[in-house]
């Protein structure tokens, strides 16, 4: 099927959309290969991952995307998925629940996330962080000062972004909010330790 | 304008290379279908084709011959076949047939069924490409299609890094 003399690399050459044709035929794992063979098809792979896997919509008609990524339900290599298509799309809402299932994942995944909103090449102008799926798989005790770390860093980066409104929710009263910085707001909601925060620009 | 259906098209292809061709096998291709619509007086100069070699549109004609007759997909059922079987690559017997031909062929058969809308031959290449990708490692997909790797190895440490901690899943 393949000739014997030097081709040239035919397949990255392709023009976008038919090379998007020839990878919407590959299921999740045989995309994932792809993110590894060479720029071009790292971030057509990540696109259609990305289109396959997260939901970009906006019910409310109010921003122009919202990302809803929901950790634990996606394949294991979406958030690179996502990460790539951050640099395509421009996300103004970022809605993150996190059900890692393992605690060194949901570090991990605190962490990529922190990353993606970093590189996000616009503030996001909502940030909603849901850790209330965690809770319920019974992670605790997690080593406070380390989690503590991770999720102050998240916030942070948001803030620094620009973020206007970051909101983060977990299972209530197991984790101490209070400790997570970043120009809390007095009058933040209770209810589930919802806390709304006013980003300072 | 209806044409009976044994109306004979000239082409010319970008090596100068001419066909005569039954209109009904060449309106397979929505291009060419729309430039004779668009066409209304008797025209005898062929169709330039510029973006396809004589031995790709050869190999083109044999398709459309052999699929003459068949309905036209349209816009709509495509859409919605992409989303019910976009993983599935199945093809029929005779197209496999067709399609076993050198990479070099294949991805030039995609580009022209691609110029020349002809959907069901570029579904039939894509998939091909699919198939001959299913189940290879990164590097055995560099290696088939003499994909240079550009990453820094920074830049390929950094995702090996962000896909690895997700593996055990």
């Amino acid at each position: 099927m393949q000739s014997s003399t030097q081709t040239l690399d035919k397949l990255s050459f392709l023009p976008n959309e038919l090379l998007s044709k020839v990878l919407r035929h590959l299921d999740d794992l045989d995309l994932c290969h792809f993110i590894f063979t060479c720029r071009i098809l790292h971030h057509c792979a990540l696109d259609i991952l990305f289109q396959r896997h997260c939901d970009i919509n906006d019910p409310a008609g109010a921003f122009d995307y919202v990302l809803s990524i929901d950790t634990g339900s996606k394949p294991p290599f979406l958030l690179s998925a996502i990460h790539g298509a951050l640099f395509i799309t421009c996300l103004g809402v970022f809605d993150i629940k996190f059900s890692s299932s393992t605690l060194s994942r949901l570090f991990d995944e605190i962490r990529l996330i922190t990353a993606l909103i970093y590189r996000s090449p616009r503030p996001p102008i909502l940030c909603f962080v849901d850790f209330t799926a965690v809770a319920r798989l019974k992670l605790y005790p997690i080593p406070e000062s380390q989690f503590v770390e991770a999720v102050q860093s998240l916030v942070e980066t948001a803030l620094k972004k620009g973020c206007g409104t970051l909101r983060i929710t977990e299972h209530s009263g197991s984790w101490n909010l209070s400790n997570f910085g970043a120009s809390q707001s007095e009058d933040s909601k209770k209810e589930g330790l919802g806390r709304g925060t006013s980003a300072q620009r | 304008m209806a044409a009976p259906a044994t109306q004979q098209i000239k082409i010319r292809c970008n090596d100068e290379k001419e066909f005569t061709v039954d209109r009904d096998v060449l309106e397979r291709s929505v291009l060419i279908k729309n430039m004779l619509e668009d066409v209304t007086e008797q025209q005898d100069a062929p169709i330039p084709l510029p973006n396809v070699s004589g031995p790709v549109m050869a190999k083109v004609l044999e398709y459309c011959t052999h699929h003459r007759g068949e309905p036209l997909p349209s816009a709509d059922t495509e859409q919605s076949q992409d989303e019910t079987r976009k993983r599935t690559t199945d093809i029929s017997e005779w197209d496999q047939k067709f399609i076993t031909v050198d990479q070099e062929m294949l991805f030039e058969i995609i580009l022209a069924a691609n110029y020349l809308d002809i959907k069901s031959l570029l579904d039939v290449g894509c998939k091909t490409v699919a198939n001959m990708i299913k189940g290879k490692t990164p590097e055995e997909i560099r290696k088939l299609f003499n994909i240079v790797n550009d990453f820094t190895p920074e830049e390929e440490a950094q995702i090996k890094k962000e896909n690895e901690w997700a593996e055990d899943r």
